[in-house]
């Protein structure tokens, strides 16, 4: 564990797990928190995230005990089992999910008691601790999760051949969780498979239901949601494959289908004719820009990424195989738990570049911003691949910026993403877009 | 012109050791040298006052503010034997909630409306339950609360532990202005070699004893008809004990930093007891020298 102090927290703590439960429809988590715990997981996973709720429940309807000095001496589950009866009278959900904070666990209130009194049948109740003082959001992401595979889920009669379930990818912690995951829906479509996607537009609690009948389990991401591929292995018996990121571009696009193909014994035929597709769009739109691009002969060959390992493999990957730049330091800033601290670290030298780089675990995305004050970069300008967080200091230095984590900014996300070979284009657009303003610089 | 100075004290020691009926018998002693006390209990069971109020229960801080939402705290305040102030903190049912938090409310609610200064208090004696299991249990010796800790001991290895303990918390905070310790009141001392087990643990720890308590039938009796042993058996040789403590809490004046055993001191020292017991209850026999 981390025990120094952190400036710049790019998670929010356990309780931001919700927003696991809010990407899901219909899913209404329970808040047993203080009155200002909401507030405080929004600020990085919601409205400065690129604008983002939830859908079927806004961030302003979460109900919430707000557990108080009372609740605190008297213990507070009462309380929270008036709060759980009364939201299933007045909300329409298919699932309801208690989750807890610091002080309710502090005090050791019995969540689990109050969801097992309040499940009936068609509502089931459950539960998830997210105590700050145990994780960050995306520790509570797997409490979640893990709270849906061990409480919720039941083997199923019999498993669909074709049904692949998609997990990894953290919504919300990744800004563009719903555009990404409507993009490789299609992309898995394309390619002969059924995919099971739990999170986002018409998915649900159907989708959830269906996860024991897959035929195996997708990971894409560097470490995130393996624990709970293990669970749903030793539950279900489901076999996964670990892909470690969220393909950006065409290199590591083509590998995830190759990947895929010989997984699961996929037509390669097709598999080669989508990749030979994506592959030509990508280049027809890049060509058409190669003379504008390479004609700036001060654009930044070196970058920086301060985000997420799954943010981290993915840019890297991209601007290195295919974009041709250099990476110069990589701070992971999500708490990677220290069992995976090496793998991710040969995930990111797994990449077409034999040179030396830095690769920094820590929860402290300011160490970028401290870096600046000994590190100059005005002659030899750099990229930074951030979040909202690193956008005073790449003002301030003139820095070529592309945010790629949350929290994301202050602006609607829509159906964004990075994904793919179109995603690429959309990356290399914001990159070029924004060095073009920081190099040129018109002066009005 | 400034109020006078209310001697606040705080007695500490391990669950069922005596503390509430040495503290009840203090309180009733010392109203009876003519100081107005009250006596603060700060246990969830809410039962330290009761022997001061014919074996009565009061209604307690915490009771009034799940009722109310807002408390005058003069509302928790109930008279008993010679117009003692009596207060219960009270606390959550078992196993729910945080009694540790239940205290800090309570305390902090009297010490907000100026109670004590209002009622021209004399002393106000914080009966605290058990071990220094957490911060909440520390308030009453943190935060300028008391000023005097006296801990309720017997022989007892646990009981000795428990006071170890307690040590550790007052010199955590007797660097932050924390109440400091006033002695170790030796209570069910029946024997010698009880006396002496007391004794020694004072000694290493740097600290004194306030009075030998001996085990009396008396103070069962009297608490059996819901009093206090002063109340009850006012010329009873118990009821003397009793007064000479609290002859000697009132001349108190100097508290000192406590010097707690580590662990393994603690350890080792009640290993050496240990041995020793059980060469005294076999009837072995040993020298002066071989006598530690």
């Amino acid at each position: 564990m981390n025990l120094t102090c952190s400036e710049q927290q790019r998670t929010a703590c356990g309780v931001g797990g919700l927003y696991t439960a809010l990407a899901i429809e219909r899913c209404l988590p329970i808040m047993h928190c203080g009155p200002g715990c909401f507030g405080n997981v929004s600020a990085t996973l919601g409205g400065m995230n690129g604008g983002q709720s939830g859908e079927t429940y806004l961030g302003s309807v979460i109900p919430s005990t707000n557990f108080c000095e009372d609740d605190v001496v008297f213990g507070g589950t009462e309380r929270l089992r008036k709060l759980v009866e009364e939201c299933k009278k007045y909300y329409d959900a298919d699932m309801f999910m208690i989750v807890d904070g610091c002080t309710a666990e502090i005090v050791g209130d019995d969540i689990e008691e109050v969801a097992s009194v309040c499940t009936e049948n068609d509502k089931p109740v459950l539960y998830a601790a997210l105590p700050g003082f145990k994780g960050n959001s995306v520790w509570g992401h797997e409490q979640v999760l893990s709270a849906i595979v061990d409480q919720f889920l039941k083997p199923a009669e019999k498993t669909n051949p074709r049904q692949v379930n998609v997990f990894g990818i953290v919504p919300f912690f990744d800004p563009m969780w719903a555009g990404t995951l409507d993009a490789l829906e299609s992309l898995l479509v394309h390619l002969g498979l059924e995919p099971n996607i739990i999170y986002g537009r018409e998915k649900g609690i159907a989708n959830v239901n269906k996860i024991p009948e897959a035929a195996f389990n997708l990971i894409l991401a560097p470490w995130t949601d393996l624990g709970v591929a293990e669970r749903l292995r030793e539950r279900f018996g489901t076999p996964y494959l670990h892909f470690d990121n969220m393909p950006i571009g065409p290199t590591e696009t083509a590998r995830l289908i190759r990947t895929l193909a010989d997984y699961a014994d996929l037509d390669r035929g097709k598999a080669e004719a989508l990749i030979h597709k994506e592959e030509e769009r990508f280049f027809y739109y890049m060509r058409r820009s190669y003379s504008w691009i390479f004609g700036c002969k001060n654009f930044p060959r070196k970058f920086i990424v301060n985000a997420g390992a799954a943010a981290a493999v993915s840019v890297t990957r991209f601007a290195v195989n295919d974009l041709g730049m250099i990476p110069y330091r990589i701070y992971i800033t999500e708490g990677v738990p220290e069992e995976y601290e090496e793998m991710v670290r040969a995930q990111l030298h797994n990449i077409d570049y034999d040179g030396d780089f830095e690769i920094i675990f820590s929860e402290d995305g300011g160490l970028f911003e401290e870096s600046l004050k000994t590190e100059d970069f005005s002659i030899r300008k750099i990229c930074v691949f951030g979040t909202a967080w690193d956008l005073v200091p790449v003002k301030k230095h003139k820095l070529t910026f592309v945010s790629v984590a949350a929290p994301y900014g202050n602006c609607m996300i829509g159906s964004r993403t990075y994904f793919g070979c179109e995603g690429a284009l959309r990356f290399c657009e914001d990159l070029y877009a924004n060095a073009a303003d920081n190099i040129v610089d018109p002066g009005i | 012109m400034a109020g006078k100075e209310i001697k606040q004290i705080a007695i500490y020691g391990k669950g069922g050791i005596g503390k509430s009926t040495t503290t009840s018998n203090l309180s009733a002693a010392l109203s009876d040298m003519g100081y107005k006390v009250m006596q603060f209990g700060c246990d969830p069971k809410a039962d330290s006052t009761n022997t001061l109020r014919d074996g009565s229960y009061i209604p307690t801080v915490l009771d009034l503010l799940r009722d109310k939402g807002k408390v005058d705290a003069r509302d928790a305040i109930f008279e008993g034997y010679n117009g003692i102030y009596c207060v219960e903190a009270g606390g959550p049912a078992p196993g729910v909630g945080c009694a540790g938090r239940g205290i800090i409310t309570a305390v902090q609610l009297l010490k907000q409306q100026n109670v004590f200064e209002d009622l021209e208090l004399d002393y106000v004696i914080y009966d605290v339950l058990g071990d220094v299991v957490c911060g909440g249990f520390a308030v009453p010796i943190r935060e300028g609360i008391a000023k005097h800790v006296f801990t309720v001991s017997s022989s007892d290895f646990m009981a000795i532990y428990a006071a170890n303990n307690l040590f550790k918390g007052i010199q955590k905070y007797s660097n932050s202005g924390g109440a400091l310790l006033g002695g170790v009141i030796a209570n069910s001392v029946t024997s010698e070699y009880q006396r002496s087990i007391i004794d020694d643990f004072v000694a290493r720890t740097k600290t004194q004893v306030m009075q030998y308590v001996p085990r009396s039938i008396t103070v069962t009796q009297s608490e059996l008809s819901g009093k206090t042993t002063i109340e009850a058996a006012p010329h009873s040789e118990q009821a003397k004990v009793y007064r000479e403590l609290a002859k000697r809490v009132d001349e108190h004046t100097e508290s000192v930093t406590p010097s707690p055993l580590d662990a393994k001191q603690l350890r080792d020292w009640a290993a050496e007891w240990a041995d020793q017991i059980l060469a005294i209850e076999s009837g072995e026999v040993r020298t002066a020298a071989e006598h530690i």
